[in-house]
């Protein structure tokens, strides 16, 4: 009865065990990647962005780059269009922060232009290569900057794609994966608003 | 003159679908002016019993015209070349963001909104497609129109 007993114990801690890893694997992070995000400063192109400065606000944080032809565009916009469902009053709560990994093409003039294409209240943020990859190691965002393939004139940075929503005291509070719809981003953002600090 | 037009035309869209791909919903992703690069997407239907393979895309739109697709590595996005695209018989591939698309390099002219171009499309049978297709700002749903097509 007593072995029964310790069986049935193992057999439910291990199956807790496989949910738990399939749902971090499901989640694409394992235990060591989970971020723990922090304070920094960035130039931006509207002055100074500093994080810690910001308490009460929801930011939305995500890394990428101005030549990306596809992933960056296609996560702005959803940003915009979830910015979109904002009254005025509420953006005026929400700062939304995209960082420029790829530092040399990345001038804050083209970050300005960029950003603003895809809703008016989002701005490029850029900052030395050994700055950019310790904000970025904050986050847990990888990227790699990568030489021009042989016969091509330009070259691709693979990155991270997710998308930070930081709460009122700037801590990660969640992390939206690429691909979600606006509705997902409002949601999120509206839910970390509500809360009292 | 009139009857040899005719005749002609009526001979490529015969040869356009020789292969009996049909391409739906293509698009030119806006971007900002300064955007040098931008992608083509469209979807791509096999009508015939046969696979299709799309080996090639030329536009005068851009410096360069590739194919391109995204793999996931370490936890990042890497966006690489492709040598072909295989349309199974009987299947749609859908060229879109996130996904397989038509790079296109070295724009020679800042995107503007409904700007008409032609890509031209080579497929393994030698058969080849013109399509015309116009910059679009894209603001859809993204997620909604990929969950539609995963199974």
């Amino acid at each position: 009865m007593k072995t029964k007993t310790i069986i049935l114990i193992l057999s439910f801690c291990l199956a807790v065990l496989s949910i738990t890893l399939l749902q971090l694997k499901k989640s694409k992070t394992t235990l060591s990647d989970i971020p723990v995000g922090g304070d920094f400063k960035i130039s931006t192109t509207n002055g100074e962005f500093d994080l810690a400065a910001k308490r009460g606000k929801i930011i939305i944080l995500y890394f990428g780059y101005t030549f990306c032809p596809d992933i960056c565009p296609t996560t702005l916009s959803t940003v915009g269009m979830a910015l979109k469902k904002f009254s005025p009053e509420e953006l005026n709560n929400i700062e939304t922060l995209f960082i420029g990994v790829d530092t040399k093409r990345d001038t804050l003039e083209k970050l300005k232009e960029y950003s603003a294409f895809f809703h008016p209240s989002i701005i490029g943020g850029s900052t030395t290569p050994e700055k950019t990859r310790e904000i970025a190691n904050l986050f847990g965002v990888n990227y790699i900057i990568n030489d021009p393939e042989v016969g091509k004139s330009y070259y691709v940075v693979d990155h991270s794609t997710q998308l930070f929503i930081l709460n009122k005291h700037g801590k990660i509070a969640e992390l939206i994966p690429h691909g979600e719809n606006a509705e997902i981003i409002y949601e999120t953002v509206l839910k970390y608003m509500k809360e009292k600090i | 003159m009139k009857n040899l037009i005719v005749i002609l035309l009526a001979v490529m869209s015969v040869s356009a679908l020789a292969n009996g791909v049909m391409v739906h919903d293509a698009y030119i992703r806006l971007l900002p002016p300064t955007a040098k690069t931008t992608g083509a997407f469209l979807e791509l239907m096999n009508h015939s019993d046969k696979d299709v393979k799309l080996l090639k895309a030329e536009s005068d739109f851009s410096e360069k015209v590739e194919l391109h697709t995204h793999i996931e590595k370490d936890g990042m996005m890497k966006m690489v070349e492709v040598k072909e695209i295989v349309i199974p018989a009987g299947k749609t591939v859908a060229m879109k963001p996130g996904s397989f698309h038509i790079m296109l390099i070295g724009l020679k002219n800042p995107l503007k909104e409904n700007q008409e171009t032609t890509i031209k499309l080579t497929f393994d049978d030698k058969t080849t497609q013109s399509v015309k297709l116009s910059v679009k700002k894209i603001m859809n749903d993204m997620k909604k129109g990929s969950k539609d097509h995963q199974h």
